[in-house]
């Protein structure tokens, strides 16, 4: 072990990362892919007179003393409230800003807006070069990846029983990485549910096949006979469309050996799972819907955007998808970049005495450890105001749900029956692992062997083998990493 | 220093200022990142951990069966698309200089084009193009009678896929090359072989092929080196599948480098391509000096 000032560390790995930044960027020989638009919400702080935010419970006077805090937003949705015809990715983050600098004159904000193509680069570049934002609004696996890294704040102590007696029961539990430690305040999730193509089935006089029942569910047996039955009445139409690139959305990959009662991680997120016989039932009935040529062609080369495409484009019947992928696919109808047609939202199937089973994308505000302790009292107190029951709503603009149960009607008025369906979704959702120490690596680690499972190289068997050692290795080796990164 | 020395820097102090800005970015940006990033392939480093590893990397490099498979696929590439290139580039100038000026400036432009666009637009547009249901590739194989393939959705098929769509992209620049070399080629070269009675094929055999060979062997060295950093292609394309088909060193030293946060272990990958790519450069270079004396 060399010894290395944190500086002096920070200063190398900054240049380092810088090189081999350098050789991508090289290697992209212009390839566009414009780095985060940054903007500053505040010219904050001239707001005369202190008043009670309601937001921290503090009470402020004129004497307190001047705060900068830097807010780092991977933005969910554009506009204020997704409604303005030229609203801008971030918008709502530098309004919640402006609020805050104005209930709060003393504190200046920062908003730099980033973009999910670059933007994590340049967030890992960052922080290797000791630039930490304060408050960071992102999704769960980047936000516990960075708590893994030892830089993310736990809020335990930050958050009374008030704040929390909100929010759905388990909710914080899927905040942490199996230490009881609360690494951000969940803001929105868009459930995982089914969308099919309504006017396809009717076209095929299968209509009467999808669930009839309210909470529309149904058996992996009813859903094969449905798209088979559809698939085979209309010409050039599959039944789905299967994925294997496991690097992103895997829950859409996963999702199929859920509903058979597989996990892929235990409940204490440390070992991988999937060697079980629920999950080799799981993936024999994904392989069954490609051999019997239900699924589209190609799958083994698909992301799940792939899918997406095929289902806009009315190719494929049904398709796994996030509540903000429907609002998605159906702006894509409305300004005509996709043909009308009649989408309906149902649970995926889940297999005969198992409950149905959804998943999410769980967002929301973390807040990274400072040294100056009276900053980062104010940069908790800023992503509590985010998160604040006021707030929890704006959600809606990205047509996802919230975790506070004051918002639970959040689509009572809405006159799209899938977005009230989907709320009913929200009570299956598992935790799906993605805040394991080790998952990214995990995840990734998994795409070339359902692929060669795709391809019939290898058996149901030896993929679930093979994923387990080969995670529980990947995952024991990150916690080695961790408990190192902890003492140093 | 003695005094001649001075006065010749003295003169030349104007030209030294003019690209002083330019050599201190070159230092601090580019030459000093990378000896430290040489320096940082023998730790294990992540964003908090600095801890001395030897050889470490690079002994764990050598039994890691990704990189193996993206040491040997970044062969392939470097086989299969610099020779392709150099003999479709100089097919192509060679059938263009012989029409009349605007058509080869038309055809020049055209086989420029991609080499100017978005390396990410040609791989948007050629996923588009490759897509089994919707892809037009398939629609013209199944249009025409002969069954629609799994372009990048099989092993089999990936690689030349991939590769397919680099080739497209790398002919532009030696084209252009290999126009203006051809431009500069005598006719009295070619009348004196057609007196001689050489045929077309002998005429490129014995006065084409001779006297492009500089540029051949320029743009064998700058092909190499460009497609041993292939990059971008195979993120938007296949992101190194099916099955690590088509990865490549520089796609697994970005993953290990911005997804697993191994900066240690990405810097030893790069440490070896840069070997890999030097040494092949210098027997290049060495060619191209043989070939210019």
């Amino acid at each position: 072990m060399v010894g290395m000032t944190a500086k002096k560390h920070r200063f190398r790995l900054l240049t380092s990362a810088l090189a081999l930044a350098l050789v991508l960027s090289a290697c992209s020989s212009g390839s566009g892919g414009g780095s985060a638009a940054s903007g500053d919400s505040a010219g904050g702080g001239q707001t005369a007179g202190s008043t009670n935010t309601g937001s921290g419970g503090s009470s402020e006077t004129d004497e307190l003393k001047p705060v900068t805090l830097d807010f780092w937003v991977f933005p969910k949705w554009s506009g204020v409230d997704g409604t303005e015809s030229d609203g801008q990715p971030g918008d709502w983050e530098k309004a919640m800003a402006q609020k805050f600098m104005e209930l709060h004159p003393h504190v200046t904000i920062n908003t730099e807006i980033f973009d999910f193509q670059s933007g994590p680069q340049k967030v890992s570049v960052s922080l290797a070069a000791g630039t930490i934002p304060d408050v960071l609004h992102d999704g769960d696996l980047r936000m516990m990846d960075y708590a893994n890294k030892g830089f993310i704040l736990p809020l335990n102590d930050y958050l009374d029983d008030e704040y929390i007696s909100d929010f759905f029961e388990g909710t914080f539990e899927t905040t942490t990485r199996g230490d009881g430690k609360f690494y951000y305040i969940p803001f929105g999730t868009a459930p995982v549910v089914m969308m099919v193509n309504k006017t396809l089935f009717k076209q095929a006089g299968a209509e009467h096949l999808l669930p009839q029942n309210p909470e529309r569910t149904w058996t992996f047996e009813e859903y094969y006979n449905a798209i088979k039955t559809a698939s085979e009445r209309l010409s050039g139409v599959h039944g789905t469309a299967l994925f294997t690139d496991t690097s992103s959305a895997d829950q859409m990959a996963f999702i199929w050996i859920w509903g058979h009662g597989a996990r892929v991680v235990n409940d204490t997120l440390d070992k991988v799972v999937m060697n079980d016989p629920k999950a080799i039932e799981g993936w024999k009935f994904w392989k069954k819907l490609v051999d019997d040529g239900l699924a589209a062609p190609g799958g083994a080369g698909f992301k799940q955007a792939d899918t997406l495409t095929l289902f806009d484009q009315q190719k494929i019947l049904t398709v796994p998808a996030a509540t903000v992928q429907y609002a998605r696919a159906k702006k894509a109808q409305k300004v005509g970049n996709a043909d009308p047609f009649e989408i309906e939202l149902v649970m995926m199937p889940n297999a005969p005495g198992e409950p149905p089973v959804s998943s999410g994308f769980p967002h929301g505000f973390s807040v990274f450890k400072k040294d100056d302790e009276y900053r980062q009292k104010w940069a908790v107190e800023f992503a509590k105001f985010l998160a604040n029951k006021e707030n929890a709503g704006a959600v809606k603009a990205a047509s996802e749900y919230s975790f506070r149960k004051s918002q639970s009607g959040l689509y009572d008025d809405s006159t799209d029956p899938n977005m009230k369906f989907a709320a009913t979704a929200m009570k299956y959702q598992i935790n799906s692992g993605a805040t394991t120490v080790g998952y990214t690596q995990l995840r990734n680690s998994i795409t070339p062997h359902l692929q060669a499972y795709y391809l019939g190289n290898i058996t149901a068997e030896e993929l679930v083998a093979t994923v387990e050692e080969e995670g529980s290795r990947i995952l024991e080796d990150a916690r080695k990493l961790l408990a190192e990164e902890s003492n140093n | 220093m003695n005094k001649s020395m001075y006065a010749q820097l003295k003169s030349n102090i104007t030209g030294y200022m003019f690209i002083l800005p330019a050599l201190l970015l070159f230092l601090v940006f580019l030459v000093y990142p990378a000896f430290e990033a040489v320096r940082i392939s023998f730790y294990q480093v992540s964003l908090n951990v600095s801890r001395f590893a030897g050889f470490g990397n690079f002994i764990a490099l050598a039994s890691d069966g990704t990189f193996r498979i993206a040491f040997i696929n970044t062969f392939k590439y470097v086989l299969v698309i610099v020779p392709l290139t150099v003999a479709f580039s100089i097919f192509v100038a060679v059938r263009i200089s012989e029409m009349n000026g605007k058509l080869t400036a038309l055809y020049r432009g055209i086989f420029y084009l991609p080499h100017i666009t978005s390396a990410v637009t040609i791989s948007l547009i050629w996923s588009w193009i490759y897509n089994p249901v919707i892809g037009i590739a398939n629609y013209l194989l199944t249009w025409i009678g002969l069954p629609a393939q799994a372009w990048l959705s099989s092993p089999d098929t990936a690689f030349q896929s991939v590769a397919f769509v680099i080739l497209t992209a790398s002919v532009g620049q030696p084209i252009i090359l290999y126009t203006a070399a051809l431009g500069g080629i005598s006719r009295e070269f070619y009348e004196a072989a057609e007196i001689d009675g050489a045929g077309k094929w002998r005429k490129f055999a014995s006065v084409t092929w001779p006297l492009v060979k500089s540029t051949t062997l320029y743009i064998l060295v700058i092909t190499t080196i460009s497609v041993f950093q292939i990059f971008v292609y195979i993120q938007i394309l296949t992101k190194g599948g099916p099955t690590n088909s088509t990865t490549t060193i520089i796609y697994e030293l970005y993953l290990m480098a911005f997804t697993n946060h191994n900066y240690g272990y990405a810097s030893a990958m790069g440490v070896v391509l840069f070997l890999v790519v030097g040494i092949v450069s210098y027997f290049q270079f060495k060619m191209v000096t043989n070939a210019e004396t």
